[in-house]
């Protein structure tokens, strides 16, 4: 195993029953790498990011992360409240819906400060002015830092939620469909939000979508999903523009120009 | 040194038919330092076609293609994002960015990318907005409301703010008037001083011999 790499999941299956969640696949990330993982609705995306972050248990397969302290931890073995631990800190995961990612009966600064009370701040002053400042980093009117996010717009809401998981400084970011309910005006202002962070940060990142242009303008590399199996993978604008598997190349061909 | 050896490309389409498109066969030729090399040729015959292969952006079918020591069949997809960060450029005629960004910061990115300081990219990127006559007050607004020849400059801009000792240009004087067309030219004729490999598509005629040092032509090979 190389000893730069941040996180690398090998041979990954998942059944639901008789059924194939995913299955075989095997991804490795370094840091400050953005991996975009596409695919038609139902073909294991979703279930491949729950699985590598650790929220549904595997099958078959390994996923290791080389943590802050350089050990490289296995997800498979470690204990549940360590995972749970390491979920906060070093990893970050963002809901397609605000609403799953969100405490939507707290505050705004709070949404941020619960973070990082979970991994030990403690002093109310500095917390606040933490949020107030990730709040501004991106977009949101400080003013509303008291409001719960039950009164913001869903574009706020899923700004909000990009602050709350980014406020801990994740090493990687595991984002379902981030830009997938909002209008094309939002989903710009989050993109670009979503490329400064991760170049500023060095924060790598893991993006499940169906939206080609998406993946376009964020992914450094992508695979490509059918069916639960990993049939396409390389470079981002290689696999675009020039797809090899029968299945990419109707999925490349089915979406309008971008 | 670029180094195109015995490279065929074919396009195998499966849902249209299994059609498959041969572009082009045993395409063999090689670019200096300091050397403009222009790809001629009627429309169909492959010309994009070279430049993506070259820059990774298609699979080639058989054959080679060498960057100095580099050989792009064999190269992983990291290994040639490092490249393209460090020393491979490709200046297209499409502008593809992130909506709302501003111009000045779609310029200055391939400096960031290799750790310049913002400082010093944003300064950069000044001169060579100036230089393209990209007027001021539009730094600030996103590319992508431009007219085709204001787009076609930031294009430029980004390719040429770093001096890449390899650069692959696909048609960079198309949409632009002539004043533009030759400030472009000059920024070409000094990467070439400066040593860079160069391989461009030039529909125009005057642009291409102003520039090329040899022309290849793909119908030819």
């Amino acid at each position: 195993m190389k000893q730069n790499f941040l996180f690398q999941a090998s041979n990954i299956s998942k059944y639901y029953g008789q059924n194939i969640g995913c299955k075989n696949v095997s991804l490795d990330i370094n840091p400050g790498e953005v991996l975009g993982i596409v695919g038609e609705s139902g073909s294991g995306k979703s279930t491949l990011l729950n699985c590598i972050y650790g929220n549904l248990e595997v099958d078959e397969g390994d996923i290791f992360l080389n943590d802050k302290s350089k050990t490289i931890l296995n997800f498979t073995k470690i204990s549940e409240p360590k995972l749970r631990l390491i979920q906060r800190s070093d990893l970050a995961f963002v809901h397609q819906n605000p609403r799953d990612g969100l405490r939507m009966n707290i505050s705004a600064g709070g949404n941020i400060g619960e973070r990082l009370m979970a991994i030990g701040h403690r002093n109310y002053g500095e917390i606040r002015e933490i949020a107030a400042n990730w709040l501004e980093k991106v977009e949101i009117d400080v003013s509303r830092i008291d409001d719960k996010p039950s009164t913001f717009s869903g574009g706020m809401q899923q700004r909000l939620q990009i602050a709350r998981n980014l406020v801990t400084r994740p090493r990687l970011i595991f984002m379902d469909e981030p830009t997938g309910g909002l209008d094309v005006s939002v989903q710009a202002k989050i993109l670009d939000l979503l490329r400064n962070l991760v170049r500023e940060l060095g924060i790598a990142a893991v993006i499940v979508t169906h939206d080609l242009a998406v993946v376009r303008l964020l992914a450094d590399r992508i695979i490509v999903m059918q069916n639960g199996n990993v049939i396409e993978a390389g470079l981002c604008d290689q696999v675009l523009d020039d797809p090899q598997h029968k299945y990419s190349q109707l999925l490349v061909s089915s979406v309008l120009q971008v | 040194m670029i180094q195109i050896k015995n490279l065929n490309k074919s396009f195998q389409l499966y849902n249209q038919n299994d059609t498959n498109i041969n572009v082009f066969k045993n395409i063999n030729f090689r670019v200096n330092k300091g050397e403009v090399v222009a790809l001629t040729g009627n429309s169909g015959t492959g010309k994009s076609t070279l430049l993506k292969l070259i820059y990774g952006s298609y699979v080639i079918s058989k054959g080679d293609v060498l960057i100095s020591d580099i050989n792009i069949r064999k190269s992983s997809p990291r290994d040639i994002l490092t490249l393209r960060k460090n020393k491979l450029g490709y200046v297209s005629q499409f502008l593809r960015v992130v909506p709302r960004v501003p111009t000045i910061d779609v310029v200055i990115e391939p400096l960031l990318e290799i750790g310049c300081e913002k400082k010093i990219a944003l300064k950069k990127a000044q001169e060579i907005l100036e230089r393209l006559n990209i007027p001021k007050n539009l730094w600030n607004l996103s590319p992508l409301t431009f007219s085709g020849g204001e787009q076609q400059r930031v294009n430029i801009a980004r390719g040429f703010i770093h001096n890449y000792p390899y650069l692959l240009l696909d048609e960079p004087t198309a949409s632009l008037d002539q004043n533009n067309k030759n400030v472009v030219l000059d920024l070409i004729e000094k990467a070439k001083l400066n040593g860079s490999a160069i391989i461009g598509i030039f529909h125009d005629e005057t642009a291409r011999n102003k520039v090329a040092t040899r022309e290849v032509n793909l119908e030819n090979l």
